[in-house]
């Protein structure tokens, strides 16, 4: 009898392990995530195959010549887009601390509370200062004076305002310069405690104080929230944010940090376009 | 340029001003003399030349028969009680022309006026505005939406008279509520029910997007975001076209004669058994009354006065409810203004 | 990364190009001046040396002027990436240039005094440096022109070499001086030469490390060991 020895029944070669690219900073950890994403209005795609994933705590630029679809992904966070009839992501997912926020079961109303957003053309509503920014507390159901007081001038104080409107927290938000509109806006949205904020091209309609003014708050701000801002001002870019996203034709080109972006960038096309080569 | 056509630019320059400026002159001129003359003629009736300078029976009175007749040289016109009182004191034969309707005065018919303007304004102003809103904030631009529209835009255009007839057909005989107020009510509010919503709607578009946007934003539901921020601020608009509905229910004869007015009426609109009926009853009206004086009986100068009056009167109405509209939107505007 | 694309704004476009024209002119300058220094020296000939002295009033105002259109070059157009490290490599250059030109102009006055005196023949002892500088000098400034960051890396070892060179020829000299006392002078001053020819070396290893820098984004001084490219 001859004893078979046993073969060694070979090991399958172990899956080739992916190759993770140097991480070339300490990983952030991270607030929206954008996988796959591709969006269209109607029949008109305006968003191919985006990835990104936004830094939380942090402020993101997003640059790129107009029509390139960075106000359209702007507008995905809090489900703007949702307003335009045939506007849809027809691929992908955009998730915020880890939930996909176009699932069906989704509380679009809540999520536009957690992630609030400033547009470009500051738009205060015809109502007191006050009932401006209580605006937010009072469609959340706030109903007590005293609550509602302190909120108030907390957010005012945290958009940097307070002291210029609190002897005149009951005149017209239309009395006040643009620049404080924008900031009023900006309380505004402050004041239903968002932990993202977009801003859409903020300073866009603002004289350079008003700018500097609206840039210091948001450096501020970068402590407490995470905060996306889309704008055609490269400088403004440069000064503001921690991250660039430099977007083209819908797609995303490059994303790093604003230094490494500015100083040296990784794609031709990025270059080009901060250094005014385009077109 | 050549000084030819310098000077043809110029006469057409000229020629066009004036005739923009004639036009306008003209409406002003028409306006004036239709006024003019009913508030000439009609001052004769409405105000006396002693004591508290207005003619008080005619606000308090309902119309009367008007006799006419000599006595002792003196000529008399008296209505039908200071007839009868005369007659009691007078126990002789006289020669009397009577006039109908043109003695007392149009109080139930001011009355009645009042009652239609008032009921068929809330119905119509609260299923306008809700159907403007429905238009503009929710629906989509479907093809059934816009066949909606075009329906309401036709209904705008359909004669008073056939209004008149529908409310007939189908409030006073269908529903067997007969010629009443509801009937009128209904029928007056379904004529300007078009103007109410073009005009809700104008008013609501021309809020800015940006207000509901920016409520939306900050997560305020959609029927947050217009009763907060979008309705109030369309308000004054929507006041605005609701005068020129008033101007045309208060006027408008064709749509009551079937359904809700009656030519004479003894007993006032809250003198009724049950509370229940006081929709159920029919009202004189003014411009009702004026259609009777005018067409129904002979005229003379007795029937003119009283024409003129309640004409003057009913202009006097819709003035009055148009101020309080004007100055209702003014203050709200200022109030909300953006 | 070089691009083809021209700036969409003129004026900007225009700026850089300048600013470029003038660096190239000011390194074909202190080119001319060098050589006309060591030509001073080699050939004994006055005149010329004293042209290359005279010259370096020129080659100063251009230092000033180059710095001048860079900071308003900075101001007015913000430049970012490649254009900022361009203008501020730009300037460096200028710099180095003006040390490298004040060089030449301290050979020429060492040679005018050399010229006093009969030749030395020890003076043969320098060719060696003087074309190992003067090809350092001329490969730095044409990686800079080309954005050439590997040609630029290469000339950073050669300024080792001719340290070594001015080592072995200061040691030389100083043999001589021993051996010849009379000549001390002349010894002297070829060894002063020795020395700006060095320094000639190191201006020009600089303008390689700003090559590198505008060419690449990479600043590859102070290294001790810098790998070759």
């Amino acid at each position: 009898m001859v004893v078979m020895e046993k073969e060694e029944i070979p090991h399958p070669a172990p899956l080739l392990e992916l190759q993770k690219p140097p991480e070339p900073e300490p990983r952030q950890p991270v607030m929206i995530s954008v996988e796959d994403v591709d969006f269209s209005y109607s029949a008109h795609q305006v968003l191919y195959d985006v990835n990104l994933e936004i830094p939380s705590r942090a402020v993101t630029a997003f640059i790129g010549p107009s029509g390139c679809g960075k106000t359209t992904l702007l507008r995905c966070f809090n489900r703007m887009n949702d307003l335009i009839d045939g506007a849809r992501i027809t691929s992908g997912s955009i998730e915020l601390d880890g939930y996909n926020i176009n699932a069906p079961d989704v509380d679009v109303v809540d999520l536009r509370r957690r992630v609030g957003m400033v547009f470009q053309k500051s738009n205060p509503f015809p109502k007191s200062v006050y009932e401006n920014v209580a605006y937010g507390l009072r469609v959340l159901g706030a109903t007590k004076k005293s609550a509602i007081n302190e909120a108030v001038e907390k957010s005012l104080r945290a958009a940097a305002l307070w002291d210029e409107v609190k002897d005149r927290l009951d005149s017209s938000a239309y009395g006040l310069s643009g620049g404080q509109q924008q900031r009023l806006c900006i309380a505004r949205a402050l004041a239903v405690e968002p932990e993202v904020i977009l801003m859409d091209e903020p300073c866009s309609a603002l004289d350079p104080i008003a700018t500097a003014k609206v840039e210091e708050l948001i450096y501020q701000l970068r402590e407490n929230f995470t905060i996306v801002i889309v704008t055609h001002n490269m400088q403004q870019a440069g000064r503001c944010s921690n991250y660039t996203a430099f977007f083209y034709l819908g797609r995303l080109i490059e994303f790093g940090s604003t230094s490494k972006i500015f100083s040296n960038p990784s794609e031709r096309k990025t270059e080009d376009y901060i250094t005014g080569r385009f077109g | 340029m050549s000084k030819s056509r310098r000077a043809r630019n110029r006469i057409a320059q000229t020629t066009a001003f004036w005739l923009f400026r004639f036009a306008t002159y003209a409406i002003l001129a028409a306006a004036t003399y239709i006024f003019l003359d009913i508030g000439i003629k009609g001052s004769r009736t409405l105000f006396t030349t002693q004591g508290p300078f207005i003619n008080v029976p005619f606000f308090t009175q309902g119309p009367q028969t008007l006799f006419v007749f000599e006595y002792e040289g003196k000529k008399y016109t008296l209505s039908d009680r200071e007839f009868r009182a005369w007659k009691a004191q007078h126990p002789v034969e006289v020669e009397a022309t009577s006039v109908a309707y043109s003695a007392g005065g149009v109080w139930p018919c001011i009355v009645g006026t009042g009652l239609l303007v008032v009921g068929s304004m809330i119905f119509a102003l609260a299923v306008g505005i809700c159907s403007a809103i429905y238009l503009n904030e929710y629906s989509q631009n479907t093809r059934s939406i816009r066949l909606i529209r075009i329906a309401i835009l036709n209904l705008a255009g359909v004669p008073s008279i056939v209004f008149g007839l529908f409310g007939f057909g189908l409030f006073v005989i269908f529903f067997h509520w007969n010629v009443s107020l509801l009937a009128g009510w209904f029928t007056l509010g379904l004529m300007i029910l078009p103007a109410i919503i073009t005009g809700s709607e104008e008013s609501l578009r021309a809020v800015p997007n940006g207000l509901r946007e920016g409520s939306l934003a900050l997560g305020a539901t959609k029927w947050q975001t217009i009763r907060k921020n979008v309705l109030p601020y369309a308000i004054p608009g929507i006041l605005t076209s609701s005068i020129l509905g008033i101007g045309r229910v208060a006027g408008e004869t064709a749509p009551i004669m079937f359904t809700a007015a009656y030519a004479l009426r003894d007993e006032m609109p809250w003198q009724v058994q049950h509370w229940t009926d006081f929709v159920f009853q029919g009202v004189m009206a003014l411009p009702y009354h004026i259609y009777v004086v005018s067409s129904k009986i002979p005229q003379n100068e007795y029937t003119e006065r009283m024409q003129y009056g309640a004409a003057c009167i009913l202009l006097l109405l819709v003035f009055a409810i148009a101020l309080a509209s004007i100055v209702l939107r003014e203050r709200t505007r200022r109030r909300l203004s953006w | 990364m070089l691009s083809e694309n021209k700036h969409t704004l003129g004026t900007f476009e225009h700026a850089l190009e300048n600013l470029r024209n003038n660096v190239m002119t000011m390194a074909s300058q202190t080119e001319r001046s060098l050589n006309r220094a060591l030509k001073g020296l080699m050939e004994r000939d006055d005149k010329i040396a004293s042209v290359a002295i005279a010259d370096d009033e020129e080659i100063d105002q251009l230092e000033k002027q180059i710095d001048k259109e860079g900071i308003e070059l900075l101001l007015r157009f913000q430049p970012v990436a490649s254009d900022l490290r361009r203008v501020v490599s730009a300037m460096k250059l200028s710099s180095n240039l003006e040390r490298m030109a004040d060089q030449a102009t301290n050979i020429a006055r060492k040679a005018r005094k050399l010229n006093k005196h009969p030749a030395l023949p020890e003076i043969l002892l320098l060719n060696p440096m003087i074309e190992h500088a003067m090809s350092m000098f001329r490969d730095s400034v044409d990686a800079y022109v080309r954005e050439d960051a590997q040609a630029a890396r290469a000339i950073i070892p050669q300024d080792d070499a001719l340290d070594k060179m001015n080592a072995q020829v200061s040691r030389q000299l100083i043999d001589r001086m021993a051996r010849d006392p009379e000549q001390l002078r002349g010894y002297i001053n070829l060894m002063f030469i020795a020395r700006h020819l060095e320094r000639v070396g190191d201006h020009a290893t600089n303008i390689g490390e700003d090559a590198v820098y505008a060419a690449a984004a990479e600043d590859i001084r102070h290294q001790q060991v810098v790998a070759s490219a």
